[in-house]
């Protein structure tokens, strides 16, 4: 271990660490807001709509975050490339980039959990509320926007939290598919210099500090919005 | 070797050249590293709740830094620190002791090591609720019949506990399952490394990336069939 | 109730972790997870075989050892070999300055260059210039990338593989203009059904940053074994067993010439 060699690589981290972030922002906006639908599907949709959301969510939850990075770069992405007009189409350069496939791994991922979450809180709406809201003839629509929703969120808002943290953590997966994040610059250094301890040093402190910081964020919010 | 005109049934057959065996040999090396590490992870996930429950405050300060730590970071960069650097670390502890050379963590233990290293601070966590949520008049009914330390927590606390503590079995069961693909990364020829390898040998990338998801979803969808039962089972007397 | 459950733990322990334990005079031999053929190849059942191989299989026939294979991805090979995992890092690793301030080297017993391929349309001269804003694929660790990186790594950007395959998943895919690696490990490619549209762009001169061709990496200060290697090594190499092998997978030397 030696200090001289830790500060020296440090600026190297800066980029990564607003990849990483970016990552973990992006797909947790992208996702939560997916996970509404799929959780409304879920608990109230009819027979196809409710059957595609629980396969969604069951094959999602069932199987490695990993392998489902691997199904998404290496699968889908060999598979794009072999049609020719997507090669010389606009979107071409986009699809190059393994930063989205990190992107949407993550996004599928977060809004399938949430999804989950999201139905157990829809169950836990106390009926009595639902149907007051009936019987002053609110429209279906407003029924979910007005009540079902917003206590749901409150009711599942601890374990979204939780999601949030979850989902920061998974975004080192990003690295094995060749994105320049927090693990995968610390890899590259490991793999150019044999030193392990420092780099592996600096990546594991600052995913403490961003997971302790985020903890005390969450909390926060709990108290603010916690149910009566 | 071409295999465009080879068919998927033909190479995941047991014929001399098909991969079935690789892949049963993979999937049940998952099994098997999953089962080690739980084990591991129970273990030190009582240790870990007793130490927080005991009322000795060094030991409570040791088990927070540890639940605290291990939990914030992320399990694939745990992997890897744990199984680069905790190997090392494991020599030099021999060193010490003047038992050098005697004794050498195999790829399996140390895997087994660093994924129930890591389980064991959110077992502590699930054990610690499961514990707490007990009614302390069991304890105290317990006490009161003159049972000794060992044999309340035997015979009363831990049979009770178990089945408070279920759920979130279930849940660490299936991410010690899932997490354990994250030891692919270290080289290790579980099951996702399998499939890996057969992937690039093939060419068909998201044939066998998906034949890997579907084996994991049978593991974790038959397991959750076993935590049923088991639940079931545990909570007779109870409804 | 408890007991049973304690006696179940117990009989999952036993079943899950079998029985290991290492011999005396084992030698445990690092290969790169990701084979690849002709220098090793694995059979769908998990057995090796291939030109490194079968160098292994005569150089433990000479040393008089037990000999293991321990299967590990190509950037934990120095890690896992000084963490005591494995005692010799095989299938062609690189004898280079870099690596010889961290582990030591047996006597090479290979040596070959490494080459650059591209779809046949592109126009990539070897150079700074052709090399402009290329995507260039290479596998992490190894010497090709401290070549690379020293001549053109300010014209091309470098991106950093586990394997080779993942390498040529991504050329094929055209996330990556070029692949640069071992230059059997692409003809392969070239060779397959898939390497169509590709070809080959040039090969590396004979350059210090590539090393001096592919030793069997062993522990620093492990000169026992590094005795026991060379003399294996030099008697296969006298007695022309190196040079029968050599004939089964290729029509030249792989050894290289001096």
């Amino acid at each position: 271990m030696s200090l001289e060699f830790l500060i020296r690589i440090l600026p190297e981290f800066v980029t990564p660490l607003w990849i990483t972030l970016s990552l973990w922002l992006l797909s947790l906006v992208i996702g939560m807001i997916l996970a509404v639908p799929i959780a409304i599907a879920a608990s109230a949709g009819g027979l196809v709509a409710r059957g595609l959301a629980v396969i969604f969510v069951t094959c999602i939850r069932g199987t490695p975050l990993l392998v489902q990075f691997y199904i998404i770069y290496y699968g889908i992405g060999t598979l794009l490339a072999q049609i020719r007009w997507i090669r010389k189409s606009a979107i071409w350069p986009i699809l190059q980039e393994a930063y989205w496939y990190a992107l949407l791994a993550l996004v599928i991922s977060c809004a399938a959990y949430s999804a989950e979450i999201l139905r157990g809180g829809i169950r836990a709406v106390p009926k009595g509320e639902v149907e007051a809201a009936r019987s002053l003839g609110l429209h279906r629509i407003h029924v979910w926007r007005l009540i079902v929703l917003p206590r749901a969120v409150r009711i599942a808002l601890p374990a979204l939290g939780g999601e949030a943290v979850i989902l920061l953590k998974s975004t080192v997966l990003a690295s094995t598919i060749t994105v320049m994040d927090l693990l995968g610059m610390a890899n590259y250094i490991r793999a150019q210099t044999f030193r392990d301890y420092e780099p592996l040093l600096v990546v594991t402190v600052v995913y403490v500090v961003l997971t302790f910081l985020l903890s005390r964020l969450i909390a926060r919010i709990e108290r603010q919005k916690a149910p009566a | 070797m071409d295999y465009s005109q080879t068919s998927f049934w033909s190479l995941v057959s047991f014929s001399e050249t098909g991969w079935g065996w690789a892949f049963v040999q993979g999937a049940w090396l998952t099994v098997r590293i999953s089962l080690a590490s739980y084990l591991l992870g129970i273990i030190l996930g009582l240790l870990g709740a007793r130490a927080k429950l005991g009322g000795n405050r060094t030991l409570y300060w040791l088990a927070e830094g540890y639940t605290t730590l291990i939990r914030a970071i992320p399990t694939l960069l745990l992997i890897i620190v744990l199984y680069y650097t905790g190997t090392r670390f494991f020599d030099a502890t021999l060193n010490v002791l003047g038992l050098a050379g005697a004794m050498t963590l195999n790829g399996f233990a140390a895997v087994v090591f660093c994924l129930g290293f890591i389980l064991g601070a959110y077992m502590t966590e699930v054990f610690r609720g499961a514990i707490q949520a007990l009614p302390p008049g069991m304890d105290e009914a317990a006490r009161s019949l003159a049972l000794s330390p060992v044999q309340r927590f035997r015979l009363v606390t831990f049979p009770l506990m178990m089945r408070l503590a279920l759920p979130g079995l279930n849940n660490l069961w299936q991410s010690t399952l899932k997490d354990s693909s994250l030891v692919s990364v270290v080289g290790f020829a579980e099951l996702l490394a399998t499939g890996k390898m057969v992937a690039g040998e093939t060419r068909m990338y998201l044939t066998f990336y998906l034949f890997v998801a579907v084996i994991f979803l049978a593991l974790t969808l038959s397991s959750n069939l076993v935590f049923a039962l088991v639940a079931r089972r545990l909570d007779r007397g109870f409804r | 109730m408890t007991q049973k459950f304690v006696r179940i733990l117990a009989a999952v322990a036993v079943f899950a972790t079998g029985a290991a334990a290492a011999a005396a005079d084992q030698l445990r031999w690092g290969y790169d997870l990701a084979p690849f053929p002709p220098w090793n190849s694995r059979s769908p059942a998990g057995e090796w075989s291939g030109f490194d191989y079968d160098i292994m299989e005569a150089l433990c026939t000479h040393m008089q050892a037990d000999c293991e294979i321990v299967e590990i991805a190509w950037d934990g090979m120095i890690p896992a070999l000084q963490a005591n995992k494995i005692d010799i890092i095989w299938t062609g690793m690189s004898i280079t300055p870099q690596r010889e301030e961290v582990i030591d080297f047996s006597d090479r017993y290979r040596r070959g260059p490494a080459a650059y391929i591209a779809e046949t349309e592109m126009d990539l001269p070897i150079s700074v210039e052709g090399f402009q804003g290329k995507s260039v694929g290479i596998k992490k660790a190894t010497n090709f990338y401290t070549y690379f990186e020293h001549y053109y790594g300010d014209a091309a950007t470098v991106k950093l593989y586990d394997t080779t395959d993942d390498i040529i998943a991504d050329l094929s895919s055209g996330r990556l203009d070029v692949a640069m690696g071992d230059i059997l490990e692409l003809q392969r490619f070239l060779d397959s059904p898939d390497g169509d549209m590709y070809e080959m762009k040039g090969v590396t001169p004979v350059d210090p940053l590539l090393g001096k061709g592919a030793g069997a990496g062993i522990r620093q200060g492990d000169t026992a074994l590094q005795d026991r290697l060379n003399t294996a090594l030099k008697e296969i190499r006298d007695n022309g067993e190196y040079d029968a092998i050599a004939k089964k997978y290729f029509n030249f030397d792989p050894y290289g010439s001096d």
